[in-house]
């Protein structure tokens, strides 16, 4: 049992603030009651969920607790340089004590990857290749990559997760397309709050 | 589940299925806290503005809060919820539930009420 955990500002009615000192109070109550895990929505240019970085949230969360598994629902992957991502996850992974769960997703808000300079057409292309780059950077003493949008010769990315070979990943899929390429990779599926209960049935 | 295994990937037993939860100490406040909830997730997020250009009317608006109340949240006292998910894990194959409480109080009563039962 988990916790998807949003950082909504309603009419910004309270200082922000006090809307992350409550939600990282509740992830407190979480890890007493024996969730497993809470996992935390990266969004931007909007009061729907003031959360730019999981990444940063998410070692607030860990820093704060002692059992609960901390994932990311999602980073927004094909925002990132990949190994960037690559590198905040792994040491986000460590500083945890191994508690990371990493979902990733592509997004779906234009204004985002407009404002990011990501061109709509490349936003799902960026984003398995993002997961794809992680991964290889996690698995490989050194990484070399060639693909469509990143070149690596022999990187030391580092550090490595600590959990091995790397943190368990969830990708954030709803079209039969989307789906089919993660299970080609061996990615479990995190499936969206926003569908319907018949959707996900089918 | 079929692709995973024709990829030769084991059938994972943890898909975290993400619901929006609304729990009260009646039936008919938890559905004014869903309701609630709708709006301000359809106003401001999935559905909103910058995913469909060109606002909805105000009939259209509340239409899609109604069907959203009913499709994607699940709401109620804390044994309707119980009861819920219990039909969900029937009908879904509901592996790990990943909640997403519209209110503190659903919080606090999903983690005292509903938690211990399921």
């Amino acid at each position: 049992m988990g916790v998807l955990q949003f950082f909504s500002w309603p009419e910004r009615r309270v200082p922000i603030e006090q809307v992350y000192e409550r939600a990282l109070q509740r992830i407190v109550v979480m890890d007493r009651a024996g969730y497993d895990a809470v996992w935390l929505a990266e969004h931007h240019f909007t009061t729907y969920s003031v959360c730019p970085s999981v990444h940063l949230m998410a070692l607030e969360a860990a820093h704060r607790t002692e059992h609960l598994r901390i994932g990311t629902a999602v980073s927004l992957a094909a925002l990132y340089h990949p190994l960037r991502l690559a590198e905040e996850l792994a040491l986000l992974d460590v500083l945890s004590g191994g508690r990371l769960n990493w979902g990733a997703g592509r997004g779906f808000e234009p204004a985002e990857f407009h404002a990011f300079g990501v061109p709509l057409d490349e936003t799902a292309p960026r984003f398995r290749e993002a997961v794809e780059v992680v991964h290889e950077a996690w698995t490989n003493e050194r990484l070399t990559f060639h693909g469509k949008y990143w070149d690596f010769d022999e990187v030391e990315v580092l550090p490595k997760p600590l959990q091995r070979p790397h943190p368990p990943t969830w990708v954030a899929a709803t079209s039969p397309e989307a789906i089919s390429w993660a299970a080609s990779g061996g990615y479990s599926i995190l499936m969206d709050p926003h569908a319907s209960f018949r959707e996900i049935a089918a | 589940m079929a692709d995973l295994t024709a990829n030769g990937y084991p059938v994972p037993v943890d898909t975290p299925m993400a619901r929006l939860i609304a729990v009260a100490d009646t039936d008919e406040t938890a559905e004014r806290v869903a309701r609630a909830g709708a709006g301000w997730t359809l106003g401001s997020y999935a559905g909103g503005a910058s995913a469909n250009p060109g606002a909805p009317s105000a009939a259209e608006h509340a239409e899609r809060v109604e069907r959203y109340v009913g499709e994607c949240i699940v709401w109620g006292s804390a044994a309707r919820v119980r009861d819920e998910l219990a039909r969900l894990a029937d009908e879904m194959r509901l592996g790990h539930l990943m909640i997403a409480p519209l209110s503190h109080e659903s919080f606090v009563r999903f983690t005292d009420d509903v938690l211990p039962h399921i």
